[in-house]
């Protein structure tokens, strides 16, 4: 589903994904680790099409991102750390403006709207305008967004930032559901223990440089994935 | 403590004078400039409002009527300190964003309380001092005051200063009540800002008239004074001297800033931390219609503009000013007849030049796609993410300037065909050139702005008013439409005005084209690349 081959991108002098490889197949839930600064978001945005990269390819379903955009984007969904949506519109006017670009019919949108929002606890929200909305409900919004055309892969960064903890259960509802249909997610996070429990496979980057990765039995072994992440990132220091 | 926080205060107030609008600290050239820009504003109000009020305090001290000129004075320093300092009321004491910090700080709330009114105080002051002095001076010189009379001037001049603090501390909170319940916030702001610039237009016309009248019906307006506005008699009777009046004007505001200063130490906590959110109402489900996705982009674009008061006041004043002009060439229609039978005799071509040239004048005040790419701001990654093309997102932003210029246009158009009766080719030429313009506006708006973009700013006042793309778009467009005066100018001796008008209706639609085709290609791959 989505394929990073040898991504490499530089900021100046410094190299922020070095040669970077990753495959997430269909039905994946893919954790991506890191300290701050190591390069996920980069490579995030990368694969969502946000940033153009120096060297490498990334393939999402089999088409390459560099060469259509568009129909790689039409597949996939973005939900970054801190959305930034739309203040000027309303709760539904921005989740009708994204069904709109994507092409999403009335009905399945309004079946789709009605069902993650009541799941999120927003649907009451949703004639507010998203100016008025805190980090969490901000975050809720982008989610709904993100589901509403039905995606083929989701790629999050830092999805359980700012919310509650039965959005945060529901949102791994989603995520599992979402998988079990044969989609894919790829999302970085900072919280292990919910990688741990959560991921199919899990990768970890230092420094723009893959250090592991693999399914959760394979890196963490015995031991836990908070664990083995200290100890490779010490592992590197030295 | 108290005098950290109004360090603080007026740090605040004088924070915009220090740094630029992005934050960095000015230059000492800078600063000087600034200096100099604030000193110029400030003498320049002086000596309007000198001028204004002197040719007033002459007459009105001859008949016995001083107290009533300095009555009518503080009144307008009244109005002007309180405007000048109700949004400073609002922002400082009702909306400000350290409010729970300050709260969570072991400060008493009624220190808090006296630090903000200083720094509401201060506004206010500076407000009234810009009317005051000139009336002070103007008094001292043609008042011919007596000692009594000029220390109990600046004294009321003063206490004038606590009334002004009392109203704007009522006035902020009623806008702090309003404003925090109301929907379409951006419309009235809009709607509230025209009717302001219209009112200050009507009474700069009629000044002249209003002082007139005010000599001519000087005890009729003395005795409503002493009836309706009480304060202002004794305060007009304090500068006579009248140490009873001084007294009693002293006394009723004292109480009415003590009353105020009481309720708001008893109020303040709750005051301050208030939920400021609009009021809630829970959404209720509505069927939505579904748009294509360049429909879905221009009905964004739509609400980006009518989203915010400041873009649509910015850049789109010039809405404001075809509407008057249409409206203008109805109602003075015969003289404007008149006027261009006398100019130019019977060349209807030269009169459709010439309105050509007055409406091309004004399309570069709409400058609403100059600052459309910056204000995608940190929004800017869901274009990025979405399925759409760079053109597609240029389109929208171009069909959205065109389709709300288009619209006060065609009103200018079939105005000025009626009135001046123009015949098909001038009526013609003059829509071409006049749209032709009007899209080359909006596509330069959008090449400069690829160019010249910035997406980090704080305030989105930055993009719409102190970008260099506004600024190049605003002034190129006059330059081009000035150009066009100008080689008229050069060429007319050996070339018709229909044949000029022609060349220049080509000219127009060839730029078009040009900056359309370039959008089209190159335009549409620097947005996907930005």
């Amino acid at each position: 589903m989505l394929k990073i081959n040898k991504l490499t991108k530089t900021y100046g002098d410094k190299k922020a994904v070095d040669d970077l490889t990753l495959h997430i197949k269909p039905g994946e839930i893919y954790g991506f680790i890191g300290h701050n600064g190591a390069g996920k978001t980069t490579t995030i945005k990368a694969c969502c099409g946000i940033l153009q990269f120096d060297g490498g390819e990334i393939f999402i379903d089999g088409v390459s991102i560099t060469k259509d955009p568009l129909l790689c984007k039409s597949k996939i969904a973005y939900i970054p750390d801190n959305p930034e949506l739309y203040e000027f519109m309303t709760g539904i006017q921005f989740l009708n403006f994204i069904a709109d670009v994507y092409g999403v019919g009335e009905s399945e949108r309004a079946e789709r709207i009605e069902k993650y929002s009541e799941m999120l606890g927003i649907k009451k929200d949703l004639g507010q305008s998203v100016g008025s909305y805190s980090h969490g409900m901000k975050q809720k919004l982008a989610i709904i967004s993100a589901l509403i055309h039905d995606p083929k892969l989701i790629i999050m960064d830092e999805p359980f930032v700012g919310l509650d903890p039965k959005a945060s259960h529901t949102l791994k509802l989603f995520m599992r559901e979402m998988c079990a249909g044969g989609g894919a997610i790829f999302f970085s996070t900072h919280v292990l223990e919910v990688a741990e429990k959560l991921c199919d496979k899990v990768a970890i980057i230092k420094n723009g440089k893959l250090i592991v990765s693999g399914t959760m039995d394979e890196v963490k072994g015995d031991t836990s994935l908070e664990s083995v992440f200290l100890e490779l990132e010490d592992e590197s220091d030295d | 403590m108290i005098k950290a926080l109004m360090k603080k205060q007026m740090s605040e107030i004088f924070s915009g004078y220090g740094k630029k609008r992005d934050g960095t600290r000015r230059d000492k050239r800078g600063v000087i400039v600034m200096s100099v820009l604030l000193v110029f504003f400030f003498a320049y109000l002086c000596v309007s409002f000198y001028f204004l009020f002197g040719s007033m305090c002459k007459p009105l001290a001859q008949v016995g009527l001083g107290w009533l000129y300095i009555a009518i004075g503080a009144l307008v320093a009244m109005i002007f300190g309180v405007f000048g300092s109700v949004f400073s009321t609002y922002s400082s004491l009702y909306r400000a964003k350290d409010n729970d910090l300050l709260l969570s700080m072991p400060i008493k709330p009624r220190i808090i309380l006296f630090a903000r009114l200083f720094g509401v105080y201060i506004w206010g002051l500076i407000y009234e001092l810009a009317v005051m002095i000139p009336i002070v001076i103007a008094w001292f010189i043609h008042g011919n005051p007596d000692a009594f009379g000029v220390v109990f001037t600046l004294l009321v001049t003063v206490v004038l200063s606590f009334f002004i603090l009392v109203l704007s501390c009522v006035l902020g909170f009623v806008v702090a009540a309003i404003s925090g319940r109301m929907k379409s916030k951006n419309f009235a702001a809009v709607i509230l800002s025209i009717a302001l610039l219209a009112a200050y237009w009507f009474l700069y016309t009629k000044m002249l008239n209003v002082i007139t009248d005010i000599l001519a019906y000087a005890d009729r307006l003395a005795s409503a004074f002493k009836k309706a506005l009480y304060p202002f008699y004794h305060m007009g009777r304090a500068a006579e001297g009248s140490v009873v009046s001084l007294l009693i004007f002293t006394a009723i505001v004292a109480v009415l800033f003590l009353t105020v200063y009481i309720v708001l130490s008893k109020s303040f906590i709750k005051l301050a931390t208030v939920n400021k959110g609009e009021r809630k109402k829970a959404y209720r489900e509505k069927k939505a219609k579904g748009a294509n996705v360049n429909t879905a982009l221009l009905r964004k674009e739509f609400k980006r503009f009518t989203g915010s008061a400041t873009y649509m006041l910015n850049c789109g004043l010039g809405l404001l000013f075809l509407i008057v002009a249409a409206v203008a060439i109805v109602i003075k229609a015969n003289d404007l007849r008149m006027l261009f039978d006398a100019l130019f005799g019977k060349r209807p071509e030269l009169v459709a030049l010439v309105l050509t040239v007055i409406i091309c004048f004004m399309v570069p005040t709409l400058d609403i796609t100059a600052p459309s790419i910056s204000l995608e701001g940190k929004n800017l990654w869901i274009l990025k993410v979405i399925p759409v093309n760079g053109w597609q997102v240029l389109r929208a932003k171009l069909s959205m300037h065109m389709i709300i210029v288009s619209v006060p246009t065609v009103i200018v158009f079939v105005c000025a065909i009626a009135v001046f009766r123009l015949s098909v080719i001038s009526s013609m030429l003059m829509i071409v050139t006049v749209l032709a313009f009007e899209l080359v506006m909006a596509e330069f708006g959008l090449f400069i702005n690829l160019k010249k973009h910035s997406f980090d700013w704080t305030n989105e006042i930055i993009p719409i008013k102190q970008s260099m793309s506004v600024a190049l778009t605003l002034f190129g467009g006059m330059a081009l439409a000035g150009g066009a005066v100008g080689l008229f100018f050069a060429v007319h001796k050996f070339m018709s005005p229909l044949v000029y008008f022609i060349c220049i209706c080509v000219l127009f639609v060839a730029l078009a084209i040009l900056l359309f085709v370039w959008l089209r290609k190159k335009g549409a791959t620097e947005m996907e690349k930005i």
